[in-house]
């Protein structure tokens, strides 16, 4: 019985370690931005926040998307800043949640 | 002997782009380089003069390897270190027989800082406004000797010399093209005897888009067409406290060239023609200047 009471609890920890943590997903409009030189900048920037996964300009649609860890630690002014520290200007932004 | 007059002038044009910005090939670019980052940028120069209107039937060919590192201090301040590896020849006609005189070693390095002084950005354009100074050190050895006693300094990998420089650059840059203009004026200082005459520079560069025609997702590469101008004005110079007769004047350069570019690198190539030379006296006139190189944002 102590066996079976044992295989349920290690079978329900592996279950909820496997399952699919939040990611928060930030993207920001960014003005100044024309070069692919000056794109790389921008994820060099953003990549050194604590807590970021992921970093992806795209050029044409003038946005940078950042993928949060799942426990993240920037927040969205953090965000803002290192764009301007890459010498750029950040503009509105929006968040969402994806499943790893 | 005095200095090829042409060839001075684009030898500072190698100090004067140092600038590690995808963008110009020969001047300095608005564009920031980001705070805390560093952008690097190597380069091979190879500069030939000859058409000499005397009887030395001076032929004057330089090569330089130009190395280039910025740093953003802060989002508009930056610093560049500039450091050239230089190699010069001199093949003239003296007492009757050619001679050849040549030396090579580090150049005269230079650090200059600029500041973003005006920032209009939109989505996809940005326009920029940037004031640059610096110095230039005599860091190259300026006292080479062959078997025929000292190198004139046309030869000699440094000027001995300080020099001060200041401009002002500005960009706009859109996704299809990207427009440069630039003027600066360089102070030299007293060296050996030889004091170089002051110099004005105004530049001008355009990059137009060629590859991609349509930007797709993502951050595309581009190559770019690149035409440059550089307008420079050299003062004559002073030799033991008198003008030199053969020394100084204006020279407009025309440059056409390709740009590559990535996210993490840049690769690029020149080449710079002469098309006007109001060189005083029997100045030795510039064939062409040859410029490649690549950069990189790590």
């Amino acid at each position: 019985m102590n066996r079976i009471v044992l295989v349920l609890i290690g079978v329900s920890w592996l279950s909820i370690a496997a399952w699919p943590a939040d990611h928060e997903v930030v993207d920001v409009s960014v003005t100044g931005l024309a070069c692919p030189f000056c794109a790389y900048s921008v994820e060099k920037s953003l990549s050194k926040l604590s807590g970021v996964d992921s970093v992806t300009v795209d050029l044409a649609a003038h946005q940078v998307r950042v993928v949060m860890q799942a426990e993240r630690t920037a927040n969205l002014q953090q965000i803002k800043q290192a764009i301007v520290n890459a010498g750029f200007t950040p503009g509105e932004a929006s968040t969402s949640t994806a499943q790893e | 002997m005095r200095p090829p007059v042409a060839l001075k002038s684009v030898t500072i044009g190698i100090l004067m782009a140092g600038s590690t910005w995808g963008a110009p090939v020969t001047i300095n670019t608005a564009l920031p380089v980001g705070s805390g980052e560093f952008v690097a940028r190597g380069m091979i120069v190879v500069s030939q003069s000859g058409e000499d209107p005397g009887p030395a039937d001076r032929d004057h060919s330089a090569t330089s390897l130009v190395a280039v590192l910025g740093y953003g201090v802060t989002h508009k301040l930056a610093l560049f270190g500039v450091l050239p590896w230089v190699e010069k020849d001199l093949e003239l006609t003296e007492a009757g027989s050619r001679v050849s005189r040549t030396a090579s070693g580090l150049g005269d390095a230079s650090v200059f800082a600029r500041y973003t002084l005006v920032q209009h950005d939109n989505p996809g354009r940005t326009f920029r406004i940037a004031p640059f100074a610096g110095v230039k050190a005599p860091t190259g050895d300026d006292d080479n000797r062959d078997m025929l006693g000292r190198l004139p300094p046309s030869v000699q990998p440094g000027s001995g010399a300080w020099d001060a420089f200041g401009g002002i650059v500005a960009t706009y840059q859109t996704f299809a093209l990207q427009a440069d203009g630039q003027m600066s004026y360089r102070v030299k200082s007293e060296a050996n005897d030889v004091d170089l005459g002051d110099e004005l520079r105004v530049d001008g560069s355009l990059q137009y888009r060629l590859w991609p025609r349509q930007l797709g997702d993502g951050v595309p590469s581009f190559l770019y067409g690149v035409i440059e101008s550089n307008f420079v004005h050299r003062d004559r110079n002073e030799v033991n406290g008198s003008d030199d007769a053969n020394s100084g004047g204006t020279t407009l350069h025309i440059s056409p060239g390709l740009q590559y570019v990535t996210k993490r690198w840049i690769v690029e190539s020149v080449v710079q023609l002469p098309v006007v030379q109001n060189l005083h006296g029997n100045a030795l006139e510039n064939d062409y200047v040859l410029r490649a190189g690549v950069r990189f944002n790590f």
